[in-house]
């Protein structure tokens, strides 16, 4: 019992986390039909710049948190302006797309490494001090990480729906040429999109370095399969998809770990786990769990 | 073994909560041409997706030959030799005409692989092959682009490859889904010839969705009428003409009854 | 800049090049042809060179049987990726690709018992007390090679300028084979897949199998890039085979123009030069780079070339802007 207690914590910690990254990715797809290959990078470039700002200035964390936040939604704006833009203007093909995304990263990555150095850093969190729950092991960091990744997931959660940009977003993924038509401001739809996947692809990689201890310049491409995977499952371009897609492949994970379910997966193939969620619902059911009825957002 | 080629019986599909085609029944002679008529939303053209196979029935049947087809892939359906055209005239645009046209060929060696160590038998069909290419593209006039790719052709033009290139599948069945729209009068009348000439050449049936209906009157041996997903009437073109069920479906002024 | 001199390096280079250079014919067939997007390519190299080195090292078996099955489980590799996703559509395939050659990759690091593991092909167990290399027999057949080429080509001829031969004669071979492919209707109907699914299936072709078999023939070149690769570099570790591989092949088959097969023996040496080549540059900003560095900078300037390539030169150097496959 202790055992599934702590999978199924471990397994929604790490969910929120791929849900924050998901939400992101499903929300350009859904605007800008681009699979964001970069996204990882994102993630990594967010955990280092946090660290960075949080060790080379005396501001308190959470100020460093959202510089770091700031400087992904900069960095994420700069490329639609000098890059994204562009490839829309010319009618770039799925492959266009699929190779400057991976161009991005590539560059991304190896500019994280050349600037950071390949060392890895960790996060000034006590990550020793545990609470005991039902048997199980919380660590404070991992609920430092859940709560407020949970109350972030309800900000943009409430602001997708409630707000007019966020109406505005909805309404252009449905339908592009009836939005642009009825007067919704496009221009401002997509460079939306861009600051809430710029900030919580850099929240994600901060939550992530939290709770992973350690991290390199690697750990946002290595997350970046599973963190498709949440977007597929969760019917890719479905905001809300995205972030309950990432608590279920969180927990699928972690509990595939567990001993009582003939012996578990060693953990070192959680991610195979990922992807193999991944190919059986593109395979199966690739609109994911809310299917083509559901709205794109 | 009655003379039917094609037995369309009590077919439906529905997409997303609509159905497009609601139980439609109908039957082609060997040798007719016969014209699908009705007006827009009718199911016509989706009627043509699930003879062809593009589509599959969620209920009914279709017999081809006798024999059933609606559970068959769209190319295992075309081997059989029923060969469509498109609403649109897809043309592969980065393919040059002739190329375009030679895709039609049937029994091609060289679509298997294991004949790539077979040049000769590759290259001899290819030459017959792009021989009767040229002898289509000349008869409906466009042979002078015959190397130029399909991008840049007109609508008609793209109408003329369309039909020619289906032409060049040794088809049993055709299907023609609007041929003559965007192509120019004196052009229709020549396409008319040719068809004609292999009709009676290969005893082609003919299957077709046209909008003209002086031409559907002229050409037809028999006319279907199609009005929301049914088969509201069906008979020889003159008894269509004044059939007031027809009538008020074109018009909308009654619902058609069954 | 010394080392540009030195003709043992551009040697070195050719190697590295022609290697990649196979190994991109391998996804020019899929693409350029089929216009099929494998980003999984990668995982097939990896299927090859293992096998061959497994086969060899724990069983012993001759090093020819090996090499052919080791491309064969690489055409295994393709055909069961084809059978089980090739239906989905493209950019779904793409995803589900890269999974593969992911989940090849993991298998690897986590079998130490059968592939070593993190420790790569060193530690593959052995049979009896030898060491566990699989390059034995090849290099016995170079040895022999430099025997004979010596006193044609003179004081030049070393190990690597007769691997350097080999793989390019095997490329040479190679592009033949495909070029002449690319000229059967079997690659015509392809390329009208590439448009429109439904056309070549109006007229009775099977898109499927024509698709299966593009990807099945790319991963058997895949696999032989993958032994040559395992070969040249005696020892194998799953490091070898990120995805980021897949996408090196994918710069050298766009900048070469990936409809034709012409371009790509230069782009592939492009690649091998900046690949290779890189830690002799004295140029800046090289030469305020130390050798990790440079591997960054590397790596940045193969992502730059992508996006650079993609947004204003799609067709590279030698294809023509019609004929790209802009959907």
């Amino acid at each position: 019992m202790a055992e599934f207690v702590q999978l199924l914590f471990n397994g929604l910690v790490a969910g929120s986390i791929f849900g924050i990254a998901a939400l992101g990715i499903s929300l350009v797809y859904s605007v800008l039909k681009l699979v964001n290959f970069a996204a990882g990078d994102f993630l990594t470039l967010g955990a280092f710049t946090a660290f960075y700002f949080a060790t080379s200035t005396k501001l308190p964390f959470i100020v460093a948190v959202l510089l770091s936040m700031l400087l992904g939604v900069v960095i994420s704006l700069i490329l639609e302006f000098i890059i994204w833009r562009k490839l829309r203007k010319t009618g770039a093909g799925m492959l266009a797309l699929f190779l400057v995304a991976t161009g991005v990263a590539f560059v991304l990555r190896q500019a994280i490494a050349l600037i950071f150095g390949s060392n890895s850093q960790k996060f000034d969190i006590d990550q020793i001090k545990t609470y005991e729950f039902l048997g199980a092991q919380i660590a404070q960091a991992q609920l430092v990480v859940l709560s407020c990744a949970s109350v972030a997931i309800t900000i943009i959660a409430l602001f997708i729906k409630k707000s007019t940009i966020g109406k505005n977003m909805r309404a252009y993924s449905d339908n592009p040429s009836l939005a642009s038509v009825s007067g919704i401001n496009v221009d401002r739809v997509i460079i939306a999109t861009w600051i809430i996947s710029g900030a919580f692809g850099a929240l994600a990689g901060i939550f992530q370095g939290t709770v992973q201890g350690q991290f390199t310049s690697g750990m946002g491409l290595d997350l970046l399969l599973s963190i498709l995977a949440a977007v597929v499952l969760g019917t890719i371009g479905d905001a809300y998809g995205a972030l309950i897609g990432g608590f279920v492949l969180g927990v699928v994970m972690e509990l595939s770990t567990w001993d009582a379910l003939l012996g578990g997966i060693p953990s070192t193939y959680k991610p195979v786990v990922a992807f193999a969620v991944l190919v059986i619902v593109l395979l199966f059911k690739p609109e994911g769990i809310f299917g083509v009825k559901a709205r794109k957002i | 073994m009655n003379n039917l080629i094609l037995e369309v019986k009590d077919v439906a599909v529905s997409f997303g909560g609509v159905r497009a085609v609601n139980g439609a029944t109908l039957d082609v002679e060997v040798g007719s041409v016969t014209s699908v008529i009705g007006p827009n939303g009718a199911g016509k053209t989706t009627l043509f997706n699930l003879i062809s196979g593009a589509i599959k029935p969620d209920s009914g049947t279709i017999l081809f030959q006798g024999l059933e087809i609606q559970n068959l892939f769209p190319h295992k359906i075309a081997d059989r030799g029923i060969i469509r055209t498109f609403q649109g005239a897809k043309v592969i645009k980065r393919l040059s005409v002739v190329d375009n046209l030679m895709l039609g060929g049937q029994d091609n060696p060289g679509d298997s692989l294991v004949n790539f160590f077979n040049p000769k038998a590759r290259k001899a069909y290819e030459v017959q092959c792009r021989e009767r290419a040229m002898e289509l593209l000349k008869q409906i006039g466009i042979e002078s682009l015959a190397s130029e790719y399909a991008g840049i052709l007109s609508g008609g033009q793209r109408k003329l490859l369309d039909l020619a290139r289906a032409l060049m599948a040794n088809p049993i069945l055709l299907l023609l889904d609007e041929p003559f729209a965007g192509v120019n009068p004196a052009l229709v009348d020549k396409l008319l010839e040719v068809l004609h000439a292999i009709r009676s050449k290969h005893n082609l049936t003919f299957l077709l969705i046209e909008h003209n209906l002086e031409t559907v009157m002229n050409i037809s041996d028999r006319v279907i009428v199609m009005a929301e997903g049914r088969v509201i009437a069906d008979g020889e073109p003159n008894s269509i003409y004044e059939n007031q069920v027809v009538i008020d479906a074109y018009l909308g002024t009654r619902k058609a009854s069954k | 800049m010394n080392a540009f001199m030195q003709p043992g390096f551009w040697v070195f280079i050719l190697t590295m090049s022609g290697i990649y250079g196979i190994f991109t014919l391998g996804l020019q067939i899929q693409y350029g042809v089929g216009g099929i997007l494998n980003f999984g390519h990668v995982g097939m190299m990896a299927l090859s060179s293992y096998t061959m080195a497994i086969l060899i090292i724990t069983h012993g078996v001759n090093f020819w049987i090996a090499a052919a099955i080791g491309v064969a489980v690489a055409a295994l590799g393709g055909a069961f990726l084809g059978l089980t996703t090739l239906r989905l559509r493209g950019d779904y395939f793409a995803i589900v690709s890269i999974a593969f050659s992911e989940i090849v990759r993991y298998v690897i690091y986590n079998s130490d018992g059968l592939t070593g593991g993190v420790q790569g092909s060193l530690a593959i167990p052995v049979i009896g007390e030898n060491y566990p290399s699989y390059t034995d027999t090849w290099e016995s057949i170079m040895n022999r090679s430099r025997e004979i080429l010596t006193p044609i080509f003179g004081e030049i001829v070393d190990r690597e300028f007769v691997m350097a031969i080999i793989v390019w004669t095997t490329l040479a071979i190679l592009l033949l084979f495909v070029s002449r492919i690319e000229r059967t209707s079997w690659a015509r109907v392809l390329r009208a897949t590439r448009e429109d699914d439904e056309v070549p299936a109006a007229l009775g072709k099977n898109v499927f199998r024509f698709r299966l078999q593009a990807v099945i023939i790319g991963s058997v070149i895949g696999g032989i890039a993958g032994i040559f690769w395992g070969l040249e570099s005696t020892l194998l570790s799953p490091d070898d085979f990120l995805t980021l591989v897949t996408f090196y092949g994918w710069m050298i088959l766009i900048l070469g123009g990936a409809t034709k097969v012409k371009g790509l023996p230069i782009a592939a040496i492009f690649f091998g030069i900046l690949y290779g080549g890189s830690r002799f540059f004295t140029f800046f900003p090289f030469s305020m780079l130390d050798a990790s560095e440079r591997a960054y900078v590397r790596i940045m300037i193969i992502g730059a070339v992508l996006i650079i390539l993609m947004m204003s030169r799609p067709q590279g150097i030698f294809g023509k802007r019609q004929e790209m496959v802009l959907e």
